[in-house]
């Protein structure tokens, strides 16, 4: 049995090492659609978002909750209300610029939790801070665009077509952190119908928030 | 003639012994154990809103519920996430349906989660003063305000109050406040005393 787990942790550990996806310049034809993929599918305006979301954590489990996510894409500004099925709150947080927590019941009370939970909105709701790098074609013919934040980490967002898309964000020594996709049925404000986090690594975990109310706060 | 003149006085003698067996059931701890010693089963309908300072507007919820004495419990969610929470031998199970299908859920196992499901099978029993965590005192109107003993507890859950029906044996609604900025609403509709429920329905999902 032990064989079988150390090759499966080497096997994880290599994939999670895979090298930083090389980006193909465009031609100049293709360089109007290489542009666009910069902008993203970020929303449009303040939203509250409420998600039902499907964790599937280290070991397999699977836990549902809902979120609802309040954010303002223009101030970088987030507040995060994770609450049981049954609508009890476990964890409430607010970040701007810094997080502060308003309320965490346990297993969701560690500042690693908070600190995660507000990267991967980050993540998954804002344009990447920081420079573009590069922006092109992958191998597989997606287009491209290649953030490096003030931190150094490289952030991909690649263009799927019809409505999907794909971040990637990398660790400084370029192994990939965690990947997201984003479905959409054909939302042009900028709102995923689902969305799809994975948090690569050990431990890593899942995601998998489908959309069920999105109200515009912003007129 | 008779028969017209007869009608008003068999509805207001109705009404009056109606009243009487109504009088009181709720004023008292003994009186709403009494009461709920009657119920074998309840089957109602339920709103849920969920309000929060940050809420542009409540959330709402709805969905059934099934108790069967002593401690069977079938909560059921069918808008706008479709889940299911049984209580069955004090085991807690939650099922959530995703892609059409009913997924079993690890996170029902959460502490909060197992506190509530177990204090609302006790109110069904009748028992709102029994918990040691929470002070409870019936004030007029039927209602009945619980609040926990200790600090800890408090931060989670600052106030519990329940309304209870003119009906004996009846809860019409219950307010959870979490904080200042957020509580939960409750309102029970339809509800049916006493019906033969399947054992099954506490189990299974079906």
């Amino acid at each position: 049995m032990k064989p079988i787990f150390l090759l499966l942790t080497v096997l994880g550990l290599c994939l999670s090492c895979s090298s930083l996806p090389q980006v193909y310049p465009a031609g100049d034809s293709a360089e109007p659609q290489s542009g666009r993929t910069c902008g993203g599918p970020y929303p449009d305006g303040d939203w509250q978002l409420l998600h039902s979301i499907e964790a599937t954590l280290p070991g397999g489990k699977k836990g549902f909750l809902m979120g609802l996510t309040i954010i303002s894409p223009s101030n970088r500004t987030a507040q995060c209300v994770i609450m049981t099925l049954e609508g009890f709150v476990i964890f409430d947080a607010l970040y701007d610029q810094k997080i502060t927590v308003k309320r965490a019941v346990a297993p969701f009370d560690s500042e690693v939790f908070a600190n995660g939970l507000i990267e991967d909105i980050n993540l998954i709701f804002f344009k990447p801070s920081g420079s573009i790098t590069t922006s092109g074609f992958l191998k597989s013919g997606a287009a491209v665009c290649r953030y490096q934040k003030p931190d150094g980490r490289l952030v991909d967002i690649i263009s799927l077509g019809k409505h999907n898309w794909e971040i990637r964000q990398y660790l400084p020594d370029n192994r990939l952190a965690r990947t997201v996709k984003r479905m959409y049925l054909a939302d042009p404000k900028g709102i995923a119908d689902k969305i799809e986090l994975k948090a690569h690594g050990t431990p890593g975990y899942a995601l998998i928030m489908d959309l069920v109310e999105a109200v515009p706060l912003t007129k | 003639m008779k028969k017209k003149q007869k009608y008003p006085i068999i509805v207001s003698t109705l009404f009056v012994i109606t009243a009487f067996m109504c009088l009181g059931w709720a004023d008292s701890w003994e009186g709403l154990k009494t009461a709920a010693g009657t119920v074998t089963s309840v089957r109602a309908g339920f709103t849920q809103e969920k309000h929060m300072k940050i809420l542009t507007r409540p959330l709402v919820s709805v969905g059934i519920l099934l108790f069967q004495g002593p401690d069977s419990l079938r909560w059921e969610y069918k808008h706008p996430i479709q889940s299911i929470l049984l209580l069955h031998n004090g085991e807690t199970r939650r099922f959530v349906k995703k892609s059409g299908r009913m997924v079993e859920d690890a996170s029902a196992n959460l502490q909060s989660m197992q506190v509530m499901v177990q204090e609302i099978t006790q109110w069904l029993n009748g028992r709102f003063d029994d918990n040691p965590a929470f002070t409870a005192r019936l004030e007029p109107g039927r209602k009945i305000v619980m609040e926990p003993r200790e600090e800890s507890f408090a931060r989670l859950i600052q106030r519990i109050e329940i309304l209870l029906s003119d009906r004996p044996a009846v809860i019409k609604s219950v307010m959870i406040f979490e904080s200042e900025d957020s509580f939960t609403e409750l309102v029970f509709k339809d509800v049916i005393l006493n019906q033969k429920l399947d054992d099954a329905l506490f189990r299974k999902v079906q």
